[in-house]
């Protein structure tokens, strides 16, 4: 048996990962095109350290999420098109209310870098606190607890503004 | 599902992922410096296509030099053909020069060869 995976089978099936964790932590195509091409050369670099397709599944998360996070710091400054003004891509809503969808989206890229990475990780991924907590370099707790604040936050302002809403409709 | 559960399910369906642009994996490859290699065959297959090519590279090497003998065989064969036709040749010359030397001009090779027997 082979150990070296291939590099282009690693980069078709986590190409979606990688791209939607920058995408939806920056919304701005090209900073989430420019982080996941330079995920993905790093990995290159660092492909022969690499064991098994968890190891490297797990590695692209924690990369892309600090590339992310420092993104963001940068951008702390330095404002990024509007909310608003973004197109969302494809496979990002359905038929559902899309709306309350963005509302949330801007809700969540108002959270701190860190607190904004965990949500995604959890939502998006699908990731056990655990495993956020070793791609963030966080402990578990930490995780928790931000995690548990940030949704928190996020619920009383959602709740918020569908009473803002209600209340115009009325 | 309870308040927290439908929130959750919310934050779900928002953040799903979303599709990489066009062309993204051909840039990262390219920026990389590796080609693509779409539908690669398992190792067993290239292993088995390896020792096929080989075995019949060698059953052709065989094949030539087997027919490279031959060839040089019937070489032989015709230059012996062309010795011995020389020989005789000479040899019959010869024999044509004595009689001649003896004043036969001419046997009557079917009388000759009766009287012989």
């Amino acid at each position: 048996m082979d150990a070296t995976p291939d590099f282009a089978e690693i980069v078709r099936e986590h190409q979606g990962m990688v791209y939607s964790l920058a995408w939806h932590a920056l919304r701005d195509r090209a900073a989430a095109e420019d982080i996941t091409q330079d995920v993905f050369l790093a990995l290159h670099q660092n492909l022969a350290r690499l064991e098994g397709a968890d190891h490297i599944r797990h590695w692209l998360a924690r990369v892309a999420s600090h590339r992310c996070i420092d993104e963001i710091r940068k951008r702390g400054y330095r404002r990024g098109p509007a909310l608003e003004e973004v197109r969302e891509p494809g496979g990002c809503d359905g038929d559902r209310d899309p709306l309350l969808r963005r509302r949330l989206r801007q809700m969540v890229a108002s959270l701190p870098a860190q607190a904004r990475m965990m949500i995604l990780l959890r939502y998006q991924e699908e990731m056990e606190l655990a495993e956020i907590a070793r791609v963030l370099d966080v402990p578990v707790q930490t995780v928790k607890s931000r995690l548990h604040r940030a949704l928190e936050l996020l619920r009383v302002k959602m709740n918020r503004g569908t009473a803002v809403v209600r209340e115009a409709r009325s | 599902m309870n308040g927290m559960e439908k929130f959750e399910h919310e934050l779900r369906e928002s953040f799903r992922r979303v599709e990489p642009p066009q062309g993204l994996e051909r840039r990262i490859l390219e920026r990389a410096g590796v080609s693509r290699r779409r539908g690669r065959m398992p190792r067993w297959m290239a292993a088995a296509a390896s020792i096929a090519i080989a075995g019949g590279g060698l059953l052709g090497v065989m094949r030539w030099h087997e027919q490279q003998m031959r060839l040089r065989q019937a070489e032989q064969v015709r230059q012996q053909i062309a010795l011995t036709v020389e020989i005789t040749s000479r040899t019959l010359a010869r024999a044509e020069g004595r009689l001649r030397s003896i004043g036969v001009k001419q046997i009557p090779v079917q009388e000759a060869s009766w009287r012989e027997y």
